[in-house]
């Protein structure tokens, strides 16, 4: 991976670290932790285009070559994501800024983090043991809802949303290491009246919606962790918690499912080595199905089903 | 490209039925179809499809955000699909706000629909049952023109929002959509007439049905199997407050359950629908679903049948849709059945 020789200047008016990335920035980022030092990571605005030219893979709101990644968002921004290393903005007129930075710390920080050749997980971490655990799941099972529920019992916060996870040292049969995010957690609202927190306190993540930007300023982890175990939150028709090893093939398959923005590998030309590094995490790292009831469970039970599974 | 048939219905409807019956056609096996792995079709309103599709996901969008992507949506898995390819909709069909005479479905993305319809009145209980609240509860919701599928506020539910309408909003939105190839089927003739039914909708879809096929996919997708795999390893469509999904499966336990009053507001709300699909007799009376349309442009014509309700006057039988003229069931259904299979598939098979 070529390291950044993109050459500061003060369009970098915010320099921050998350990710195990020093990122130097146009737009204030204040869900991350300020630092200094020569960046990564760019992100600067500008005008992005309509399209790429020759697209190796089109989605209907994304595009996507090695080393070039189009990103539009109606009404929001458009964003390009270049070599891993810089990101530019687009930003629709009027916009709120809080909303341009839900889909750049989301779908565009994905292809930049598939572009360096990392592992992005999409879950939720938590520091247990001097080691990271992370939720994975589809949309709505529940995994910042349980890193929340694991934070509010004394655990730090590592990541929520996107857990990258490094694959540099891998080679050497070293362990997956995941870098920490930023302190924030995003929760919708009766997900935080399960855990019995009152939203009105906190933010909204976009005006337009009941979800809500939650700080963990005094519980985030800054220091990058091993990767112990990843627990894949599902739900069933049974009562009760049931906590499983998922091993052989279904193994692999969860990785792959697990994988923030999965569908970007193919046009960025990622695909290969990414199942490459599944392999090799698989073969390393434990992975859990972890079944609860669909609906109507009570979170204190899941809690501690996963704590008693928190063995050193 | 338009490779997408619709399989469209109002909840309770008989839906997930013919999945099961099309999956079991499709894959032609020996054994019947395992009912929790349907994703040969899988609904429309999926959120993990949406996801991956279009880059973004919809938990960081409103629900309008997400109705002005679907139309794109459905065009990106059309053009992905080497041919026909099925989705189930519980959706309405509406317009999308904001986007010039796009439907949700997109017109571009669609070769046609199966329409599946089913007695208000039955579907009623069977939603009561399904979602856990009474038959009042349910025919208020029936009745609602904003009613949906998962919307909450503050929620995050497994499926994209599903705009409903009310019950007889939901079907004429169907029926009556325009340039829209459509074949309707009815639950109660799925179940009176099942071979004639459902060889119909298959090759109104350019499925290859031959009768010893058709039989066997009739078998492994009936009612007896479908509980038996339900008792033996649940089925995950099942919500949880409904202790078993495939329940009765019969047609009139309405009156068994529903009171005078319950059966009198059904039909005030939705009388009119109801007389056009043959749940109502001229008199406004509650009757078993007439004419029975599985045979219908085979044997005499349903509307000359003495009693049978009649569709033909309300639009002509030959409803010409270029004059703006829509189309009354039956035609629609004549129009869209065996007749113009061929559009799809080539000659007759007889």
């Amino acid at each position: 991976m070529q390291t950044s020789r993109y050459v500061h200047h003060d369009s970098c008016k915010f320099c921050y670290r998350a990710f195990g990335l020093t990122i130097g920035t146009s737009l204030e980022l204040p869900e991350l932790i300020p630092a200094a030092g020569e960046p990564d990571v760019v992100i600067q605005q500008g005008r992005v285009p309509g399209a790429l030219k020759n697209p190796k893979k089109t989605g209907v709101r994304f595009q996507a070559k090695p080393g070039n990644f189009l990103l539009t968002v109606d009404r929001v921004a458009r964003f390009q994501v270049l070599q891993g290393n810089r990101i530019i903005v687009d930003a629709y007129p009027g916009v709120q800024a809080k909303d341009v930075r839900v889909f750049l710390l989301g779908s565009a920080f994905g292809a930049l983090f598939h572009q360096r050749g990392m592992f992005p997980l999409h879950g939720s971490a938590v520091k247990v043991h001097e080691q990271c655990v992370v939720f994975c799941g589809a949309s709505g099972r529940g995994k910042s809802t349980t890193a929340k529920a694991l934070v509010n019992r004394g655990y730090a916060l590592h990541a929520d949303d996107i857990c990258p996870v490094s694959v540099a040292h891998l080679g050497n049969g070293g362990t997956p290491v995941v870098f920490p995010a930023y302190p924030q957690m995003k929760l919708w609202q009766d997900a935080l009246d399960k855990i019995g927190e009152d939203p009105s306190g906190y933010g909204r993540v976009r005006h337009v919606l009941d979800k809500y930007e939650v700080p963990a300023a005094d519980r985030f982890n800054t220091q990058p962790l091993p990767l112990r175990k990843i627990y894949v939150l599902r739900p069933w028709e049974q009562e009760g918690i049931n906590i499983s090893e998922i091993t052989g093939r279904y193994k692999f398959t969860a990785l792959k499912n697990q994988t923030y923005r999965f569908g970007f590998l193919e046009g960025l030309g990622q695909q290969v080595s990414h199942l490459n590094h599944a392999g090799i995490i698989g073969s390393r790292v434990p992975v859990f199905s972890v079944q609860r009831p669909r609906l109507q469970f009570r979170l204190d039970e899941l809690i501690d089903a996963l704590e008693a599974d928190f063995v050193p | 490209m338009n490779n997408i048939i619709w399989l469209a219905s109002y909840p309770k409807s008989g839906n997930t039925w013919l999945r099961i019956f099309l999956t079991n056609l499709l894959q032609n096996r020996d054994v019947p179809a395992d009912i929790n792995q349907l994703e040969i079709i899988s609904i429309a309103s999926a959120r993990g499809v949406f996801d991956h599709a279009v880059g973004i996901e919809a938990a960081d969008l409103t629900h309008a955000e997400v109705d002005r992507l679907r139309p794109e949506l459905y065009e990106y898995l059309s053009n992905q699909a080497a041919g026909r390819r099925f989705l189930k909709i519980h959706d309405a069909y509406t317009f999308v706000d904001g986007l010039r005479h796009q439907p949700l479905v997109s017109r571009r993305a669609t070769r046609g629909a199966i329409y599946i319809l089913r007695n208000p009145l039955d579907v009623a209980l069977s939603f009561a049952n399904h979602a856990g609240i009474s038959v009042d509860e349910s025919i208020e919701r029936m009745a609602n023109e904003d009613a949906c599928f998962s919307s909450r506020p503050g929620h995050l539910h497994r499926q994209l929002r599903q705009r409903l309408l009310s019950w007889s909003g939901h079907v004429g939105s169907w029926i009556d959509a325009p340039d829209l190839d459509l074949y309707v089927m009815r639950y109660e003739d799925m179940h009176r007439a099942p071979m004639e039914t459902f060889t119909a909708a298959a090759r109104f879809a350019g499925l290859d049905a031959p009768p010893d096929r058709v039989n066997k996919a009739l078998a492994f997708s009936a009612f007896r199997e479908m509980q038996r795999q339900e008792q033996d390893k649940g089925f995950k469509e099942k919500p949880q407050p409904c202790p078993v999904f495939f329940r009765q499966g019969r047609i009139g336990d309405w009156q068994d359950v529903l009171d005078h009053r319950q059966v009198k507001q059904v039909i005030d709300k939705h009388g009119h629908m109801m007389r056009r699909c043959g749940y109502v007799d001229v008199n406004g009376e509650p009757c078993e679903a007439l004419p029975p349309w599985s045979w219908a442009g085979h044997g005499p014509r349903p509307h000359q049948e003495a009693g049978a309700p009649d569709l033909a006057e309300q639009r002509g039988h030959h409803a010409h849709p270029e004059r703006g003229e829509k189309p009354c069931v039956e035609a629609v259904r004549s129009r869209c059945g065996v007749r113009t299979h061929e559009c799809y598939s080539g000659p007759v098979q007889s």
